[in-house]
C-alpha cells in the first residue's frame, strides 16, 4: 500500500512535469508557427492601428498600401483595424500595459490629451526634413498642432453639409437650384418639407447628426460656428460654448426637435454611414446634415436615391461655416522603438498617389491641397462638395481634456434637444463641469 | 414496519466508539502530498487569473488612476469610494440596475415556469418544442442583441407589425420612456429557455406518489399545482432567481449594443457606468470602487433573495 501511495505521488508529479513540458512544447510550436508568418523577427515589425472597420479601407491598406511599403522599406508591417467605439478603450489599456502600437490612428479630438501625457511624439523634426512644397501641400497640418508642435498627421478631412432631396424640393414647390443658405432659409424650407399625420411627423423637414450625444454636440458645433461662436478661447483654457452665440445656436437647433413647430425626429437613431437605410433614402427626411462618409455610403448602396440628393454649401448666420476639418490622422507612440520607420510609413501614406487612393477608399477631403483639382476626385459627387467647402470647416479645439469636456457638453445638449432643459442653463452647467475637468488635469 | 424509540440517556447494546483523530500514517501523508500536487496547477492558474486580478482591482479602487497618464496609480485610500457614494450618477445607475434586474425576473421567472409546465407533459413533438424554447439560451448575448437591434429599429419587424395593424411606429430604443422596458423584454426572452429547463428538471423530480395521492384526495390540477408542485419547487425557484439576479446585475453587452446607456442615461446600468467611468473619463480608480460596490450589491441582493425564499418555503 505504501508503495502504491508513493507511486501515486510520483505518478502525479510525473504527470504534471509531462503536462508542463508539453505545454511549453505547445507554446513553442504555436510561437513558431506564428513567427513563421512574418518575414523577420519581432524587432523589425511595425505595428499600426487604424481606426474604423470600413471594408474598402481595410482592403486598400492590407492589399495595396502595406505590400508596397514593405517592398520599398524592407519592414514588416502588422496592421490592425480597431472599431472607433473600442479605440479609446484599446488604446488606454495598451498604454497602461506598455503594449501600445508604434503608430495609431485617432481623431484630432484626442491629440492634446495624448500630447499632454507624453504618449505621442512631436513630428516637427521629421517634417523639417520634408521639402517645403510638400509640407505646404498638406491641407490640415495646422489642425494637428498642440502648443505649436505637430503631434498628429491628418490623413484626410471631413465635414458636415446639408444634403437635400431635389425631388421632394420640387414636390414642395421649392427650387432645387437654390438650397437654404441661411438659418431663416433652412427653417422655411424645413417647414415646407415636413409631413405630418395629425401630431405625428411622418417625414422630417430636416434631420441633423444625432446618433448619440457626441454627434448631437457636433450638430450644435455647426450652428455655433455659424453664429460666430466657438467651443473654447484662443488659448484653449476656457470654454466659450455658453456665449450668447452658443445659446442662440442651441436654441435654434432645439427648435427643430421640440415644441409645437418641431419638424425633426430621429434623436438617437443611427444614421451615420447608414447608406440605403438613411432617412434621406427611405424618404423619412427631406433634408439632412451629413458627413462625407455617410454620403459615400448612400452613393454606394442606393445610387438611384443618391442621384436625387444634392449638397448645399455651409449655412450662414453671421459666418458661413460648418463642423469639420481634420479627420482621422496618425500618431507615433512615444514608446515606439521604430520611430523612424513609423515616420516613413506615415510619409509613404501621405504621398500624393496614396493620399488620393485613401480618400477614394474612405471618402472625405484629401490631405493634400494639390488634389483639389484632381479630375478623378472632382468627378466624385461625394468628395467634390466637401473639397469645395474645406476652408469653411472648423473642428474641435486642442484641449488636453477635450474628449471628457465634450462628453459633458454632449450630455447637456441631448437634454436640450429632448426638451428637458433650457439651452442657456444646459450650456452654463456644461461649462462649469468642463472647467472642473480642466482644473483636475 | 417497527420503529424503536429510546428515551435520551438510555442505551442498549455496545457503547459507541469514541471518535479518534486519524493518525498521520505515512500512507495518508503521501496521499495528501499527491492531492496537493494534483491540485497545485489548478490552484495556481485560479490564483493567477482570478484572485490576483481581484486583488489588483481592489488595490486600484483605493487609488486615483488614469491609464493614459504615465504616473501610474496614486494611492488615495477610501476617497474614491466616498466620491462614488456621493455621486448622483452612481445611485441613478443602481436604480436602473434594480429596475432592469427585477423587471426581467418578474417577466422571465413566471413565464419560464409556465412554459416548463407546458412542456412537462408527453405529447408528440414535445422534444422539438423544448429545444426551440431553449434555443435563445445557446445564442451569444451579443448576437441576440444585434438581432433585437434590428427588430426594434424604425424599419424593423416590430414597427412593421405595428404598421400592419394600423398603429404608429414606436421609438423602442431611442425614447427614454420605452428604452428600458424594451431592454427588459429582450433580456427576459433570452433568459426564458435556461430557466425553463431548470424548472422542467424540478418538475420531473416531483415524486409521482405525491401527485397520485393528491389525485386520490380529489385535488384538481390547480390545487395540485398550488399546494403540491409549487411548494416543492421553492428550492429550484430560489436557484433560478439568485442565479439570474447575479447575471442581470452584471449586465453590460446587450446594453452596450442596444442603447449604450441612453437615451438620457435611462438605461445606464451600473456596469455601463463603470465602463464609461473607466474608458471615457479614464478614472480607473473610481470605476474599480464602483465594481466592488456592485459586488456588495449583488451579494446583498442574492442573500436577501435566498433568505426570503427560504422563509417562504418553510411556511
Amino acid at each position: 500500500m505504501i508503495t502504491k501511495s508513493r507511486g501515486a505521488s510520483r505518478l502525479a508529479a510525473g504527470l504534471i512535469a509531462v503536462m508542463m513540458l508539453s505545454a511549453c512544447g505547445g507554446g513553442g510550436d504555436t510561437a513558431g508557427s506564428g513567427g513563421s508568418g512574418g518575414s523577420g523577427d519581432g524587432a523589425s515589425t511595425l505595428r499600426v492601428w487604424f481606426p474604423g472597420n470600413l471594408a474598402e479601407e481595410i482592403s486598400w491598406v492590407n492589399e495595396k498600401l502595406v505590400p508596397a511599403f514593405e517592398a520599398e522599406h524592407k519592414v514588416d508591417v502588422q496592421v490592425e483595424f480597431v472599431d472607433w467605439a473600442n479605440l479609446a478603450t484599446r488604446l488606454s489599456t495598451a498604454f497602461a500595459g506598455g503594449t501600445a502600437p508604434d503608430i495609431f490612428g485617432h481623431g484630432n479630438a484626442a491629440a492634446a490629451g495624448y500630447a499632454a501625457n507624453n504618449r505621442v511624439i512631436a513630428l516637427d523634426d521629421y517634417l523639417a526634413k520634408m521639402p517645403d512644397s510638400d509640407v505646404k501641400d498638406l491641407t490640415f497640418l495646422d489642425q494637428g498642432k498642440v502648443g505649436g508642435k505637430q503631434v498628429i498627421m491628418p490623413l484626410r478631412g471631413f465635414g458636415h453639409l446639408l444634403a437635400y432631396r431635389t425631388d421632394l424640393f420640387q414636390e414642395a414647390g421649392l427650387d432645387p437650384a437654390s438650397p437654404p443658405a441661411t438659418w431663416q432659409d433652412l427653417r422655411a424650407a424645413a417647414d415646407k418639407l415636413v409631413v405630418r399625420d395629425g401630431d405625428r411627423i411622418t417625414r422630417s423637414g430636416v434631420i441633423f447628426p444625432a446618433d448619440d450625444p457626441t454627434s448631437m454636440s457636433q450638430a450644435f458645433g455647426s450652428f455655433l460656428f455659424q453664429a460666430g461662436g466657438s467651443f473654447a478661447d484662443e488659448s484653449g483654457t476656457t470654454v466659450t460654448w455658453n456665449s450668447d452665440a452658443g445659446k442662440r445656436a442651441l436654441d435654434f437647433l432645439a427648435s427643430f426637435y421640440t415644441g409645437p413647430k418641431a419638424v425633426s425626429t430621429g434623436l438617437g437613431e443611427a444614421t451615420s454611414g447608414a447608406g440605403a437605410q438613411h432617412p434621406l433614402v427611405t424618404g423619412r427626411a427631406a433634408m439632412a446634415v451629413i458627413d462625407e462618409a455617410t454620403l459615400k455610403s448612400i452613393h454606394e448602396q442606393a445610387p438611384d436615391a443618391a442621384a436625387k440628393i444634392k449638397l448645399a454649401p455651409p449655412l450662414k448666420d453671421t459666418t458661413a461655416a460648418s463642423f469639420g476639418g481634420a479627420g482621422n490622422g496618425l500618431f507615433i507612440s512615444a514608446d515606439s522603438g521604430h520611430k523612424d520607420q513609423a515616420w516613413q510609413f506615415i510619409e509613404f501614406l501621405l504621398k500624393p498617389a496614396n493620399a488620393k487612393a485613401y480618400v477614394q477608399a474612405v471618402g472625405g477631403i484629401p490631405a493634400r491641397a494639390s488634389l483639389a483639382t484632381d479630375p478623378e476626385l472632382a468627378a466624385q459627387q461625394y468628395i467634390k462638395p466637401y473639397m469645395d467647402a474645406a476652408a469653411q470647416f472648423r473642428g474641435n479645439p486642442n484641449i488636453a481634456t477635450w474628449t471628457q469636456q465634450r462628453e459633458a457638453l454632449a450630455k447637456e445638449i441631448e437634454a436640450v434637444l429632448r426638451g428637458k432643459t433650457p439651452a442657456a442653463e444646459a450650456l452654463d452647467r456644461a461649462a462649469t463641469e468642463a472647467a472642473a475637468l480642466a482644473k483636475q488635469n | 414496519m417497527v420503529t424503536e424509540t429510546r428515551p435520551p440517556g438510555t442505551s442498549s447494546g455496545p457503547e459507541p466508539v469514541t471518535a479518534r483523530r486519524p493518525s498521520r500514517s505515512p500512507l495518508r501523508s503521501a496521499q495528501r502530498r499527491a492531492g496537493w500536487i494534483l491540485v497545485l496547477p489548478a490552484a495556481l492558474a485560479l490564483s493567477l487569473v482570478t484572485i490576483v486580478p481581484i486583488g489588483y482591482g481592489f488595490y486600484l479602487s483605493l487609488t486615483s488612476y488614469n491609464p493614459v497618464e504615465r504616473g501610474g496609480p496614486r494611492f488615495h485610500g477610501l476617497d474614491g469610494y466616498l466620491a462614488v457614494l456621493q455621486s448622483g450618477e452612481f445611485w441613478h445607475a443602481i436604480w436602473i440596475t434594480v429596475q432592469y434586474a427585477s423587471g426581467t425576473l418578474i417577466l422571465a421567472v413566471p413565464a419560464a415556469l409556465a412554459l416548463a409546465l407546458l412542456v412537462n407533459g408527453r405529447f408528440p413533438g414535445v422534444a422539438l418544442f423544448r429545444a426551440v424554447l431553449y434555443l435563445p439560451r445557446v445564442v451569444p448575448l451579443v448576437a441576440v442583441s444585434m438581432i433585437w437591434l434590428w427588430l426594434y429599429s424604425h424599419d424593423g419587424l416590430f414597427n412593421y407589425l405595428l404598421d400592419l395593424v394600423g398603429l404608429p411606429p414606436v421609438d423602442f430604443l431611442t425614447d427614454e420612456d420605452t428604452a428600458l422596458p424594451s431592454l427588459i423584454a429582450m433580456r427576459a426572452w433570452k433568459a426564458l429557455g435556461g430557466s425553463m429547463i431548470i424548472f422542467l428538471a424540478g418538475l420531473q423530480a416531483v415524486p409521482a406518489s405525491l401527485l397520485e395521492a393528491a389525485a386520490v384526495d380529489g385535488c384538481g390540477r390547480w390545487r395540485t399545482l398550488r399546494h403540491v408542485i409549487l411548494p416543492l419547487l421553492v428550492p429550484i425557484t430560489t436557484y433560478v432567481v439568485v442565479v439570474d439576479l447575479i447575471y442581470l446585475a452584471q449586465s453590460f453587452s446587450e446594453i452596450y449594443v442596444l442603447t449604450s446607456g441612453g437615451p438620457l442615461s435611462s438605461t445606464t446600468v451600473l456596469n455601463m457606468l463603470i465602463y464609461n467611468e473607466a474608458f471615457e473619463h479614464y478614472r480607473l480608480g473610481n470605476a474599480s470602487a464602483m465594481a466592488f460596490l456592485l459586488f456588495c450589491l449583488i451579494f446583498g441582493l442574492a442573500y436577501l433573495s435566498i433568505r426570503s425564499m427560504a422563509r417562504g418555503g418553510r411556511r
